[in-house]
């Protein structure tokens, strides 16, 4: 490897990381802000302008409550527990592109960390190693209410693993590739031309049944509401992370808003092109180079992907947020219901329709 | 008998009852008018019946209350207790007067006795405290009311 | 018997009688304020007014004696209209001042005014004021709130047997007060305040203390003499705020003397011992109740023993200790002891010509009648036990070891080795005997204090522990 692919590979690690670290403070702000104005509340606003210091308030008052740990925990799995949780989400954004290549010096600079041919089955098998960590904080809590929540976080999560794996079977048959960088420049092709206007060949247009499978597994997998379960305030106080306080508990929290950032990724990156350009950027892109700030040799059309892929991950995690405050949250029976006797039975129709249509030759 | 209604195939499905949901979520995130009091810089308007902090009323550094009791009599709480003593300027005066804030539930009965229109509740709502929880007399007697 | 009509009712009485008393029987109240059925009739507050038939006025009903065939009217519009004006006219100088008033609850011109006046008044000049002259310990004085009925003046001179209270000038001027503004002496001065039917005349005892509707009233017998005068305990929250006679015409008819009035101040002394004491070395020192009666029980077990006897105890008392004493030993002596040169009911007798009799204890006659013999000298043995309920004159004892079973304060206390605590009369039940053999029952107002005992209850716990000793 020369010292530039090196160089290269910390950027594009510091550029992930950070990123990843940014969505935390940002979407507390977001969801409490958003959580109050669609109750029709105002939320926190006296911090700074919009409230906008209130993310840095939170984050100072987690880092200097005191951290304890009750007296009836196993000291070990209990401590170790937040950061199995935290460090599989960050993993898992290893393999997405956040943005096209580059040639530099000769080397192509291809904007994501690992360019694995496994890449969504590493996203998936990465993903499910996050379930250790909320089975180990229930577990080690030694609180009957945080075993519960563990309990049904990991039913849960297996269930919906299944969904999940089959809802973009579908699309990799279409692709002929689970890696996805392939996947997200495939996704650049035209699908159809309706006049003026082209239609890309997102995921969403030539799976959406598919795509729905896999928003809902999504929801499913980043225990947030309507499938929050395992926390289920109402009948488990706080599930598994009910015996944390202070950083620790942050550290979940912050699993939870990476595993949604790594969630909104993997939605863009499959069914909505990823780092394509969003319709009518390719204008702007020509404007901008004419200008002439930034150097030639498409730095700019790198910069534009980057933007188009902020803004559709920044998109589907708002999603996140709109559904949590519009949606109640399931009882367990209608949860299993829904991801054995629904979703799991169209993954497999998907699978077997697209099957049907490539046979045809129609996609 | 309850009339078994069975929803539709596309209600079933719920996806379009989601997609309904969502907008009436982003209606009001949008366009409803928010509620919240900002409130220490806003104060809501509360009726001159609202019957909140309790002051003794006085005229000229003198209290009205003769300790005629009647207050602890009609009071459903048994909150009032009232010491009756004698001085020079005032025949009879509570020598002690307490209102025990914990055991008091704001009726009013004892403003609506008082036939010296000495006991009053004010339309102060500010009541919360760290350790007072019986109103002694120096308390009470500070003009804090407009009634 | 003849009869006569009341508002449609008819009505039998004894000729001699006045309207009021017989309007009474027929359940017919009409409202009053100089008559009193006690004292003489005057008709001079002209509260009374009924329409009589064949009268061509209305005529006051304390001074009408009912006759064979009379038709009374108390509830037509003139005798309404009457009342209303002679209310007006009461109240024209009354001050609003119910609020201080100690009267107020209990106050014949409220209950009158709320009854028969007007809501509404057209005097509006200044109302009159006077000073107030000190009428003694007793009674507090505030002629604004007069009304001018006498009845005071009527009971020193009728009832009290001492003209102190007349009513000087007249008109608008008038001031009912003490001649020449001395203080009262008489010993019956509590009872200007009972009759008084305003706040004009108020105990100083019972000044700003409760109001009278928070008071809970309790009915009992005086222990203050062996008159045994029928009184009223008025008390709240366990405590006791003042004591009112009540009506017996065989005994006390309507009044009682100052010194059974606040008589029961002796219950709530601080002085009082309410907890069982041993002597040591330094003076009196609180013990347990079992360790008490413990040592009561070694010391009558030998020797010559005296049992002295309040004759201010109970008859249930007394014969509950003279049982207890045959069943703990033979050879108790068991004596009397009550007020000092009245050891027989024969040597009893009444003191003032009024209410008061020579004996200070409530139940001589009861322990005579039970059998008890009086203490002659002094005391004399060598364990000497003094019953007492709290009044009794204590006499000399000379005695190896001495205890007190009942109320005594800390001087009285001081001479005996052992003191456990008893009831006063305001905390227990049981009948007394008075001077003339009338029987009458004692009531209990308010719970004992401290760990005071009843005699029933230190004798059973003496009896328990001597057949323990004796099992042992």
């Amino acid at each position: 490897m020369s010292s530039l692919e090196t160089t290269l590979m910390f950027v594009k690690i510091a550029i992930v990381l950070m990123g990843l670290l940014l969505t935390v403070p940002i979407m507390l702000f977001v969801e409490r802000r958003g959580s109050a104005l669609m109750q029709n509340r105002l939320g926190p606003n006296r911090m700074g302008p919009f409230g906008l210091f209130q993310a840095a308030c939170d984050v100072v008052k987690f880092i200097f409550k005191e951290d304890r740990a009750p007296g009836h925990v196993n000291k070990f799995y209990y401590t170790i527990a937040p950061w199995i949780a935290v460090i599989p989400a960050f993993m898992t954004f290893a393999v997405i592109p956040f943005a096209g290549s580059l040639q530099i010096d000769g080397v192509e600079a291809k904007f994501l960390i690992a360019n694995l041919d496994v890449g969504v089955l590493y996203c998936f098998s990465i993903a499910s190693l996050g379930v250790y960590g909320i089975i180990m904080a229930g577990w080690a809590s030694n609180n009957k209410y945080s075993l519960l929540g563990s309990l049904r976080s990991s039913a849960q999560m297996i269930s919906y693993e299944l969904t999940l794996g089959l809802s973009i079977v579908g699309l990799m048959m279409v692709f002929q590739s689970v890696n996805l960088g392939e996947i997200a420049a495939a996704q650049g092709e035209t699908l159809i031309q309706l006049g003026p206007i082209s239609v890309p060949k997102w995921g969403v247009f030539i799976q959406p049944l598919g795509f729905i499978l896999f928003l809902v597994s999504m929801f499913a997998e980043t225990n947030r509401l309507p499938f929050d379960l395992p926390e289920g305030e109402s009948e488990l106080i706080a599930g598994y992370h009910l015996e944390y306080g202070s950083m620790r508990f942050a550290l979940f929290m912050m699993a939870e808003f990476v595993n949604m950032a790594v969630a909104s990724g993997l939605i863009a990156t499959l069914f909505f092109g990823g780092w394509q350009l969003l319709p009518g950027m390719g204008f702007l892109v020509g404007q901008v180079e004419n200008l002439g700030i930034l150097p030639p040799g498409g730095w700019v059309q790198v910069l534009f992907q980057g933007l188009s892929f902020v803004i559709k991950v920044a998109f589907f995690m708002w999603f996140f947020v709109w559904v949590r405050w519009t949606l109640p949250r399931f009882r367990f029976d209608q949860l299993m219901n829904l991801g054995w006797k629904v979703l799991f039975p169209l993954g497999l129709v998907n699978v077997l329709v697209t099957g049907l249509l490539i046979y045809k030759g129609v996609l | 008998m309850l009339a078994q209604r069975k929803p539709g195939f596309l209600n079933r499905m719920y996806l379009i009852e989601v997609v309904r949901g969502l907008g009436i979520t982003m209606k009001n995130f949008l366009f409803h008018k928010k509620v919240t009091l900002q409130f220490p810089e806003q104060r809501r308007d509360y009726s001159g019946r609202y019957r909140g902090q309790h002051y003794i009323k006085s005229v000229n550094g003198v209290e009205n209350c003769t300790a005629c009791m009647l207050c602890p009599t009609v009071c459903p709480a048994e909150c009032i207790h009232i010491v009756a003593g004698e001085r020079e300027d005032k025949e009879k005066y509570p020598v002690k007067f307490e209102i025990d804030s914990l055991r008091c539930c704001f009726c009013g009965m004892c403003e609506e006795a008082c036939p010296k229109d000495a006991i009053k509740l004010s339309n102060i709502y500010e009541m919360s405290q760290k350790n007072r929880t019986v109103y002694e007399k120096d308390f009470l007697l500070e003009q804090r009311g407009n009634k | 018997m003849p009869k006569c009509l009341i508002d449609g009712k008819e009505v039998e009485f004894s000729p001699g009688e006045n309207l009021v008393k017989v309007a009474k029987r027929a359940g017919v109240e009409i409202p009053v304020f100089c008559y009193h059925p006690g004292l003489s009739v005057v008709a001079q507050c002209r509260m009374c007014y009924v329409e009589v038939e064949k009268m061509p006025k209305l005529q006051t009903a304390c001074s009408t004696m009912a006759a064979e065939g009379m038709v009374v009217k108390t509830q037509s519009e003139a005798v309404k209209k009457g009342r209303q004006g002679t209310m007006e006219f009461l109240l024209l100088n009354h001050p609003l001042d119910c609020p201080i008033c100690d009267k107020a609850g209990e106050c014949d011109l409220q209950d009158n005014s709320f009854g028969h006046g007007s809501a509404n008044m057209r005097h509006s000049e200044e109302r009159r004021t006077y000073v107030d002259v000190d009428m003694g310990p007793v009674i507090q004085k505030n002629m604004n709130r007069c009304i001018h009925c006498t009845r005071c003046i009527r009971f020193g001179d009728e009832v009290a047997g001492i003209h102190e209270m007349v009513a000087i000038k007249r008109g608008n001027n008038i001031d009912i007060t003490t001649i020449d503004g001395k203080q009262l002496k008489t010993e019956y001065a509590g009872n200007y305040s009972d009759i008084c039917p305003t706040g004009s005349l108020t105990l100083k005892d019972f000044r700003f203390k409760k109001r009278a509707w928070m008071l809970k009233k309790t009915e009992t017998v005086c222990e203050g003499c062996s008159k045994g005068c029928n009184m009223e305990i008025q008390h709240e929250g366990n405590v006791v705020y003042r004591c009112v006679p009540r009506e017996n015409l065989e005994i006390n008819k309507h009044w009682m003397c100052d010194e059974g009035r606040f008589n029961y101040r002796y219950t709530q002394d601080e002085s009082r011992i309410v907890d069982p004491t041993l002597r040591a070395p330094d003076g009196h020192k609180s013990a347990a109740w079992q360790d008490v009666v413990a040592t009561l029980e070694s010391k009558i077990r030998g020797g010559e023993v005296l049992f002295l006897l309040g004759t201010d105890l109970t008859n249930e008392e007394l014969s509950a200790i003279r049982e207890a004493a045959s069943t703990l030993r033979t050879g108790i002596k068991i004596r009397t002891f009550g007020t000092l040169g009245v050891t027989k009911t024969s040597e009893d007798g009444s003191a003032d010509n009024i209410l008061k009799m020579k004996s200070k204890t409530s139940n001589l006659n009861g322990a005579e009648k039970l059998g008890l013999e009086p203490l002659a000298g002094d005391a004399k043995a060598d364990t000497v036990i003094v019953f007492r309920g709290g009044r009794a004159a204590l006499p000399r004892v000379e005695a190896k070891w001495s205890a007190g079973v009942g109320v005594f304060n800390r001087e009285e206390a001081s001479g005996f080795d052992s003191v456990l605590p008893g009831l006063a009369f305001t905390e227990k039940e049981g009948t007394v005997v008075n001077h003339a053999g009338i029987g009458q029952r004692i009531s209990r107002a308010v719970r004992p204090k401290g760990t005071c005992k009843s005699v029933p209850e230190v004798l059973m716990s003496l009896l328990n522990t001597k057949s323990k000793a004796g099992q042992a």
